[in-house]
């Protein structure tokens, strides 16, 4: 029954390489195909999850005696699983839009290969329970969104993927610090044994890794200041990918966090969320008034991550199962509402004259296609929190935790701080379906868009989950429940009684 | 107030969806409908229909109110929840009877405009929330409806979205009302934690709890602001005409009869639980008052006749606020009053201006005249109308200022506040005199202004719509006491009062104090309109603040911090890097601010056994490192940095890390070999350009480097200080690695065995930073033309090796002989990876370094001429999977994914020759070493020749396809073996 | 011994922050290598005993830890991947913006 573990990871590789071995024009069809087994097998590993009430673990070469790991160990929890099952549905999305579209970098005979790489990672490190392994998948994960940035027909693309990757390596060096200060504290790699250990007693070392790591999560989920890459990197990258790098990559800084404060650090957690806090009120501030300060679609709803992960971050901060919960549901709305506005801008700036998202440029495209006007509207609502879409139910959420965990300020700060969203969302709406063009420039003949099926589902999703959300918050409460008590992952990976009697 | 659960309640949720129905059968039907003035009637049906049901339910509706609650999200125990009362009642039937006769109206305002489905499909839905908005028996449910109203209003002003105005208006009314909208959720939120629960029926009846709560303040400020943006209240009014540049039949109906009484509304409905306190009253009172003056003083100043009936609003809307404010018995009979008095008139004088502005093309009042000729019915119901925005009796708005006079005077108030409300209700009711008179007398009477106006009269029908209002206005001034007609009122007032209402429609009620006051009032308001041009010229003369300015200096501020912020976005590498890491110390100093640094290490445990050799190499690394930073020009700063490699390696040697050292020569090598390369291709005015950059000392970057070196230092020193340690899993290796993988090297062991997953996608990195530079160099490159232009490239280049001319015929046979030598050497290194230093990695670099070094001999077209054989697509495939296959025979014969297998003894080939065994070990040494292979020729094949595609363009179809044909065949092959 | 081995490896680090900080690209890339080796270093000294054989069953004493060793491998791949991917980067920004200053690369402002 673990081996569920593997199918999110080794589908989406086997599927990456068999397709270096096909002929170009299958590996569009061949590819989302995988990735929608794929995500079933991630539906299914939460579905069983759900059923177990506990982890799934699986320690890979059954290395595991008297009670304690030796090897790798994987873990699916409700967390873990919950992530996996959000990247991979988003991520199936973003494969179905690429399978459309007409960039040049999908004809590529790498391309699918090197997106279903990001998959592997994305995963993987949501997935496995040993720190060194979760720097290798992150690895893969930062490689893979590199080049397929770097190759991005935008041709800003390749700068804003070597500066992401500079950052990059210096966060992989920060985890590398990290791991090597935590194998002198306490001799092993493994999450579950580390958490066991510093939580009898945490050394000055331990404090330091614990600073590193939450550096290199801040890097991961681009959070102020260590946001520098992402508005370049998720503009530039090719549309499919950065619908999913904004909505989904970045998450995997949040549920590092979540680690963090849940299992590796429980006894400090309360300096990581006031940390988290802080950063988060300031990303939202920011992120809000860069993104409306900017002057290119794609730009503009990269920003608004940054903004949008802030409120996570400050659910995190607030640290009560209520305020994490509605952190997680915010955390999946987010992703399902961002991706489907960046396919989106992707159409609009493939209907421009020129083929970018630049405000000038796509001024009054919208008119070419009123329909999809109608589906940017919903997302714009949902960006902006606006009833009845899902975006709503997590601002409410939210809010009232924040009632709940007694944080005035922040919720002021909050408050005031998300009628910037509805500022630039409705700007940018206004600016490509109402506003007019002068005569000379309409007259340019514009080019055929992509195909919109993903965005509409995806907007649909939003549309559904603000109607029928109890299903997502039922998950998410028992996901807050679950990582109420570290014990239960631990007694989950590790045969404590034998090791107790021992 | 006692609370009924009834099981039928669908028939209001029908009665909205009816509403939701029309907006999809106009918007399906919008080709089909006929464009001509049956339109209206027929869409018409929709909202009479659900004025039926709600009337009828009024009729039903006896002393409680009746409520309806569906499980939402049974997780948060949240519910949508319907409630039905006098006061729903009252703005429910305002909402669907005005509704309808908007939608008949409209049908004529929008004659022979066939594009018009749109805007009926808008104000269907913005009716149906503005229906549930009232009906809503829970604050979640209610505020849903009310984030509903706002948008749906933002499309009606955009309505007309080619004009700047249009647009205009419509933002400001949605960033002002939904901003107010989060306040009044963060506010309901508030309410609903107190009250333990969202539905009104608890938080009604939690009143004392909620006032005695210390977040009442706040929670009353919230909410207020929701209602105050929403209604149009001072400084929030400005929105309101800004909005007026949407089509009439929207202006008639949101911002006279239903949305601008949302705020009305709420604080009504909210009074029993939030109302009666110092607070409340304040707050209330001096917001209205303020809003009922300047909306009474600038409406005189408007030249558009939509603009006037926009601010007499306001000040009506001011009015009301005022009364909510008052805790009396009198001030809520006059609120129900008031609202649908206001309703009535309002909505027919917009209605008649909007048929004004049909027929004459302008709404000018300094142009209109004399319209009593041209459209008499007009001019019946307009005046009408307007005289009862003028309070005079005998109409319907004079009862309203008659109470209102009445309130203001009532002894409960402190003394001064009564006289000073008195003086302001009396000046507002002038200056509304004023505008009446206004509008009255500058477009129906005196004479034709404007000869250029010529007059295009529409179907008669179209007066039905203003006409009924107006006669209800008046019928209920008239009528003499419709005695259930008052008990409903009553009860409406009842319910927001919290108490018995008695409500009676009495013009006369003798020679009392409000009647003189309002005697007053009108005979001050004459006066004012006998000197208004004098009037607006004071007003003219007067310098006017306007808050739309301050608005525009709020959105003006934004807009400045926005470009502010987004200049941190510097572009500049060096300063993101630099912040980041100086945060990142930051965050670790902080982390462990707690202890004292000297906790992490003492000297006192440093032992001083010296190891030579170690000192040396260490001194090697140091100064090549360092000389890397000093010396000028970047060729031999490269090679000082092989050198430094090699420093590290000799450490790892002695550290004792026999493996580490020999791959860390190896990729050194490697590494030196390809940064040379990656000059070369730069170039020449840039590389010296780019060298005059060297050397330059940067303080900045000095502290952020020291700051980090500290770092590692502290750490190592406590690292290597403190050991001897525990490791919970070394011992296990080094005392189970032979018997449970059959590997003496332990390192090896953990590679492929225990840490097998690592290095699988370990070599899938590598693979993927192969076929990365392969589609960087090959594709993406070519796609922005990136590659020098021809002039660079030498065209020998193309032909021979890198070194140019045609290589020695010696050299080309000791590269020919190299390659077996190096394969040969490889597989030793895959076979004994296991037992001895040396793996897959290093036997894949070693046949790459060869393949690299055929390159250079026999130049780019030659050599893939000569290695057909090496297809890197197939290599890193067949590898990787390999490895997975390799796994997954693990799991079918351990059941355990990765877990090692002796191939050998399962086919019983036990005795190989020189200790050769057949272990996964061994087939994962031969994956590992053939992905890396794969993967370095690409790197190879790109970076030999980037610019191979400028010479023969190769579009990405081709080329591609035919290989990954071959390499399917091949992959068959092998797995026939298996 | 101990603090002359801590302090090397925090100057090499050190150092290779600095050469990344710098201006000319080759230099930064040159930086990044340091970086690496300066991790691995860091990571060898991570381990648990003060070895004096190397981690083989066949030899006995105090053998090194054999861990980080592995460790350092695979991270030593890792960096090797990503630096042919740097220096490819490097070739086309090189020739996109005809500059090799890190600071002239910075096209994306705003």
């Amino acid at each position: 029954m673990n081996e569920i573990l593997l199918l999110p990871i080794l589908i989406p590789l086997t599927g990456a390489l068999l397709l270096l071995l096909m002929p170009n024009h299958l590996r569009g069809w061949f590819a989302t195909g995988t990735m929608a087994v794929s995500l079933a097998s991630s539906g299914w590993l939460l579905s069983t999850v759900d059923a177990t009430g506990s982890a799934l673990v699986l320690h890979s070469g059954g290395w595991f005696f008297d009670g304690s790991p030796f090897g790798i160990t994987l873990v699916g929890d409700w967390l873990s699983a919950l992530f996996v099952l959000m990247s991979q549905l988003v991520l199936f999305l973003g494969f179905v839009y690429a399978n459309g579209a007409k960039d040049k970098v999908v004809q590529y005979p790498t391309f699918y290969t090197l997106f279903m790489m990001l998959v592997v990672g994305l995963s993987g490190a949501l997935l496995t329970g040993d720190l060194f392994n979760l720097f290798v998948f992150a690895e893969l994960l930062v490689i893979a969104g590199t080049i397929l940035t770097a190759v991005s027909d935008d041709k800003f693309g390749t700068e804003a993927a070597f500066k992401y990757f500079y950052i990059s390596l210096i966060a992989a060096a920060f985890l590398l610090l990290a791991c090597g200060a935590l194998y002198v504290s306490y001799g092993t790699l493994n999450m579950a044994q580390l958490g066991q250990a510093i939580g009898l007693e945490a050394t000055p070392l331990a404090l330091m890794a614990m600073g590193l790591l939450l550096a290199t999560f801040m890097v991961k989920s681009a959070t102020v200041p260590f946001h520098f890459w992402q508005p370049d990197f998720h503009a530039a990258a090719p549309t499919a990918v950065s619908a999913t790098l904004s909505s989904v990559v970045v998450k995997l800084g949040v549920y590092g966090y979540l680690r963090l404060i849940t299992l590796l650090f429980v006894d400090q957690a309360p300096f990581i969320q006031n940390v988290l806090l802080l950063v988060g009120i300031v990303g939202i501030v920011f992120g809000g008034l860069s993104a409306v300060g900017t002057h290119n679609l794609k730009r503009m709803l990269a920003y608004s991550t940054l903004a949008q992960v802030g409120f996570i971050l400050v659910g995190i901060g607030w640290g009560t199962p209520l305020s994490i919960a509605a952190a997680l549901v915010f955390a999946f709305n987010h992703a399902l509402i961002k991706a489907a506005m960046l396919m989106m801008a992707g159409a609009i700036a493939s209907r421009a004259p020129v083929k970018s998202a630049d405000f000038l440029n796509i001024t009054a495209v919208g008119k070419l296609h009123p329909a999809l006007g109608v589906f940017f509207f919903v997302g714009a609502m949902a960006l902006a929190g606006l009833p009845p879409t899902n975006g709503f139910i997590s601002k409410m959420l939210v809010f009232n935790s924040g009632i709940e965990a007694a944080g005035y300020w922040p919720l002021v700060l909050i408050g005031l701080a998300s009628i910037l969203t509805l500022v630039y969302t409705m700007r940018a709406f206004m600016r490509v379906w109402y506003m007019t063009r002068d005569k000379d420039e309409t007259a340019v003949t514009f080019k055929q868009g992509d195909r919109l099926i993903a965005p509409m589902a995806l907007v649909g999703f939003s549309f559904l989950l603000g109607i029928w959300a109890n299903p997502l918050i039922e998950i998410t409460t028992e996901t807050a429940l679950w990582l109420e008590s570290p014990q239960a992952y631990i007694n989950a990976v590790l045969d404590t009684e034998l090791l107790a009697r021992r | 107030m006692q609370i009924a659960l009834v099981k039928d309640f669908m028939v209001f949720i029908v009665a909205i969806s009816l509403l939701w129905l029309g907006a999809l059968a106009s918007w399906l039907l919008r080709h089909h409908l006929p464009a001509d003035t049956r339109r209206g009637w027929i869409l018409g049906l929709f909202p009479l229909s659900s004025f039926g049901i709600v009337l009828w339910q009024t009729l039903m509706l006896g002393e409680t109110a009746v409520i309806h609650r569906t499980t939402w999200i049974s997780t948060l125990n949240l519910d949508a929840v319907l409630q039905f009362d006098a006061l729903s009642a009252l703005f429910a039937l305002l909402v669907t009877g005005i509704g309808t006769l908007i939608i008949i109206y409209a049908g004529y305002y929008f004659l022979n405009d066939d594009s018009a489905g749109r805007f009926f499909a808008y104000l269907f839905l913005f009716m149906g929330m503005m229906l549930g908005l009232v009906l809503a028996g829970d604050v979640i449910t209610l505020f849903i409806f009310w984030e509903g109203t706002s948008i749906t209003s933002f499309l009606l002003v955009a309505y007309k979205y080619k004009y700047e105005s249009a647009r205009a208006g419509a933002f400001k009314a949605l960033f002002i009302t939904a901003g107010g909208g989060i306040a009044l959720l963060v506010g309901l939120l508030f309410l609903s934690s107190i009250a333990g629960s969202t539905d009104f029926a608890t938080i009604m009846a939690s009143g004392d709890l909620i006032r005695g709560s210390n977040l009442y303040l706040v929670t009353l400020i919230l909410v207020a602001l929701g209602a105050f943006t929403k209604s149009a209240q001072a400084p929030f009014h400005i929105w309101l005409p800004n909005a007026m540049s949407a089509p009439t039949p929207a202006s008639a109906y949101l911002h006279s009869a239903t949305m601008v009484k949302a705020g009305i509304y709420l604080l009504a409905r909210f009074n029993p639980a939030l109302g009666e306190t110092e607070a409340w009253f304040w707050l209330l009172s001096l917001v209205g008052l303020a809003t009922m003056l300047i909306g009474a003083y600038l409406g005189t100043k408007q030249k558009d006749l939509k603009a006037l009936l926009a601010y007499s609003t306001i000040s009506q809307l001011g009015i009301l606020m005022m009364l909510i404010g008052q805790d009396t018995e009198i001030a809520f009979k006059a609120l129900v009053i008031g609202v649908v008095a206001h309703a009535f008139y309002k909505s027919a004088l917009f209605m008649g201006a909007g048929i004004i502005d049909i027929e004459t093309g302008t709404r000018d009042i300094y142009r209109l005249g004399a319209l009593r000729q041209s459209m008499p019915l007009g001019f019946a119901i307009i005046g009408i109308s307007a005289l009862s925005l003028a309070g005079l009796p005998p109409l319907f708005g004079f009862l309203a200022k008659e109470t209102l006079l009445a309130t203001a005077v009532h002894p409960s108030l402190p003394e001064f506040v009564s006289w000073l409300f008195t003086a302001a209700i009396i000046v507002a009711a002038a200056f509304k005199l004023v505008q009446a008179g206004m509008i009255l007398f500058e477009v129906f009477l005196g004479n034709r202004k404007d000869e250029t106006i010529q007059h295009r009269p529409l179907p008669k029908l179209v007066f039905l719509a203003p006409a009924l209002p107006a006669l209800m206005s008046l019928g209920l001034g008239i009528l003499p006491e419709p005695q259930g007609l008052a008990e409903f009122f009553g009860a409406a007032a009842a319910v927001s009062f919290g108490d018995k209402v008695k409500v009676s429609f009495a013009l006369w009620t003798g020679l009392n104090i409000p009647f003189a006051l309002s005697v007053g009032a009108i005979g001050l308001g004459t006066v004012l309109f006998i000197q208004r041009k004098r009037l607006i010229a004071w007003q003219n003369s007067l310098l006017s603040w306007s808050f739309n300015g301050a608005f525009d200096q709020l959105i003006w501020g934004i807009d400045r911090a926005s470009t502010l912020s987004t200049k941190v976005q510097s572009g500049k590498l060096r300063f993101y890097l630099s912040v980041m890491i100086v945060a990142m110390l930051g965050l670790v100093t902080i982390s462990v601010g707690g202890f004292n640094l000297s906790q992490l290490a003492t000297l006192e445990d440093l032992s001083l056994q010296e190891n030579p050799v170690r000192l040396i190499s260490l001194l090697i690394t140091l100064l090549a490192a360092g000389a890397t930073v000093l010396i000028k020009r970047d060729f031999f700063a490269i090679l000082a940095l092989g050198t430094a490699g090699l420093g590290v390696a000799i450490y790892m040697a002695v550290e004792p890390a026999p493996d580490v050292a020999l791959v860390q020569i190896v990729v050194d090598i490697l590494a030196t070999l390809i940064l040379i390369l990656a000059l070369t291709q730069l170039p020449q005015l840039q590389k010296s350009a780019a060298e005059r950059l060297n050397g330059r000392f940067h303080l900045p970057s000095f502290i952020v480097a020291a700051g980090s070196g500290l770092l590692v230092t502290l750490i190592t020193f406590t690292a290597l200080t403190s050991r001897p340690r525990t490791s919970l899993v070394t011992p296990f290796y080094s005392d189970n690695a032979k018997a449970l993988t059959g590997a003496s090297d332990i390192v090896g062991a953990i590679i492929v065995d225990f840490r097998a997953l690592d290095t699988l996608i370990e070599i899938a990195v590598f693979s993927l930073a192969g076929l990365g530079l392969y589609t960087l160099m090959r594709f993406a490159a070519n796609k922005h033309q990136d590659h020098p232009p021809q002039a660079y490239i030498n065209p020998r280049v193309q032909q021979f090796g890198i070194a140019g001319p045609q290589t020695s015929v010696y050299l080309r046979s000791m590269a020919k002989i190299l390659l077996p030598i190096a394969f040969l050497v490889a597989s030793v290194h895959m076979l004994y990876g296991h037992d001895q230093p040396g793996d897959g990695f290093t036997a894949g670099v070693i046949m790459s370094l060869a393949v690299g070094f055929t390159y250079l001999i026999f130049g780019f077209d030659e050599a893939r001429q000569r290695l057909t054989w090496l297809q890197p697509f197939s290599l890193i495939a067949l590898g990787i999977l390999l490895v997975v296959f390799n796994g997954t025979m693990g799991y079918l014969l351990n059941g355990q994914f990765l877990s090692p297998i002796d191939y050998g003894g399962l086919l019983s080939i036990t005795t190989l020759p020189a200790g050769v065994k057949l272990s996964s070990g061994f087939l994962f040494e031969v994956a590992i070493g053939l992905a890396v292979l794969g993967s370095a020729s690409l790197m190879l094949d790109s970076l030999a020749r980037p610019s191979a595609l400028v010479i023969q363009p190769v579009t990405e179809s081709e080329s591609v396809p035919e290989r990954g044909a071959t390499a399917v065949s091949f992959f068959a092959k092998v797995f026939q073996r298996r | 011994m101990e603090l002359l081995i801590a302090i090397t490896i925090g100057t090499l680090f050190a150092i290779s922050i600095y050469q990344i900080l710098q201006r000319n690209v080759i230099r930064s890339a040159i930086g990044i290598i340091l970086l690496g080796s300066a991790i691995n270093l860091f990571l060898l000294s991570a381990g648990s005993v003060d070895g004096l054989v190397p981690a083989y069953t066949t030899l006995t004493g105090a053998q090194a830890d054999a861990l980080p060793q592995a460790l350092v491998l695979t991270a030593v791949v890792i960096s090797m991947g990503g630096l042919a991917l740097i220096l490819g980067m490097l070739y086309i920004i090189a020739n996109r913006y005809q500059t090799s200053d890190l600071d002239e690369i910075s096209n994306l402002r705003n």
